[in-house]
């Protein structure tokens, strides 16, 4: 669920930069941008706007990988990877169903990040 | 204020990820100015002097990284132009370094990787700087008085020319398509393929006026390369030398 490599790079930073609590300002950096991109999602694929659901799946795959949250970058790449086939003009369903299952692994990806901060 | 920002060390990455943009800053212990396009940075340009350029692929507004990495390295020539994205696709990274980037590196961004990349491509750039005179063959282009020359003679040639032909002397004799030239040419702007073929025919017209042995040759539905005239000649040659070194014992 989490690439605990990406995490420990981060906290390598914030010690270079003798940042203490600076993972937890990565981290709400993060959230406050995701929940941002995932209302802004709900918005694309209720217009059935497939270029800006690819784009901001990308967006926030991108984002995902950077903070290790791992499995709600495959979540995204799901999304961005359903808006890319050219099939799928109609079937918004799917990229519904596929944005339930990235905000369910959202807020699990960001429990457990907190959990990791809280216990180093 | 202005003079200040031309002073002090900084870079600017062009990323709509603002975590990305801290974790660039932060890694390398130097400013770094965010913009989430490329056209804010080209419309600032007469007040930024970056040493490093970090910029992503997707951007905001529907803007291509890619196509502004042209300019940006036109317009801060000292600063490396490094390419970055979560596609490992590697199509993207070629097309980003014949763009003219001058590194490319996946996110997500590890400190000591991106902080190297950034000092070696930086040094790299200052040794190249250096170099007035680019050579292939037996033709010269001097960057200083954008003049070509050979055995044949020497001729000055336009603006478009000289971009055209360094981007070819810089592919070391590798096939280039015609989709790259337009892009490390001339950027997001349109080129009609009409349009490149008159360019690409005044280059050949110059390399032919200045030597014998140099040509860009047309490879079908590949591209084109800036080779030897006697260039199987050379590969056998080369082949031999090969050859003869492998049979060296220690």
């Amino acid at each position: 669920m989490i690439d605990l490599e990406t995490v420990n790079s981060i906290k390598i930073i914030g010690q270079l930069r003798n940042k203490k609590t600076y993972f937890t300002d990565i981290l709400d950096l993060f959230s406050t941008q995701s929940e941002e991109v995932i209302h802004h999602l709900k918005t694309a694929i209720e217009s059935k706007d497939q270029i800006s659901i690819y784009r901001l799946s990308h967006k926030l795959k991108g984002g995902a990988q950077s903070i290790g949250a791992i499995e709600l970058s495959k979540k995204c790449y799901e999304l961005e990877d359903w808006s890319n086939s050219q099939e799928n003009t109609t079937e918004f369903k799917k990229a519904d169903e596929i944005l339930d299952s990235i905000q369910s692994t959202y807020q699990t990806s960001k429990t457990m990040l907190t959990k990791l901060i809280a216990s180093s | 204020m202005e003079e200040i920002y031309k002073k002090l060390p900084y870079t600017i990455t062009i990323d709509d990820d603002l975590v990305v943009c801290k974790l660039i800053e932060d890694m390398l212990g130097l400013k770094t100015f965010s913009f989430s396009t490329a056209s804010e940075v080209i419309h600032n340009k007469d007040v930024l002097n970056p040493i490093g350029i970090f910029v992503d692929v997707h951007l905001a507004n529907q803007e291509c990284g890619l196509d502004f990495i042209p300019e940006l390295v036109s317009l801060w020539p000292s600063a490396p132009v490094i390419a970055m994205t979560s596609d490992t696709n590697a199509t993207l990274i070629s097309q980003a370094l014949t763009a003219g980037a001058h590194d490319f590196i996946l996110k997500p961004l590890r400190a000591e990787e991106t902080t190297a990349r950034l000092n070696a491509r930086r040094e790299e750039l200052q040794k190249r700087n250096d170099k007035k005179q680019l050579n292939f063959g037996d033709i010269v282009y001097d960057r200083q008085y954008k003049t070509l020359s050979g055995p044949n003679g020497k001729k000055f040639i336009s603006p478009r020319e000289q971009e055209i032909l360094t981007f070819f002397i810089g592919s070391n004799g590798s096939v280039i398509k015609k989709n790259d030239i337009k892009r490390h040419v001339w950027g997001s702007i349109a080129v009609s393929d009409n349009a490149l073929d008159r360019k690409i025919f005044e280059v050949r017209k110059a390399i032919k006026s200045v030597s014998n042995n140099v040509e860009i040759k047309s490879i079908y539905s590949k591209g084109l390369i800036l080779q030897l005239k006697n260039h199987n000649e050379n590969k056998v040659l080369l082949d031999d030398m090969e050859l003869k070194i492998n049979r060296i014992t220690i």
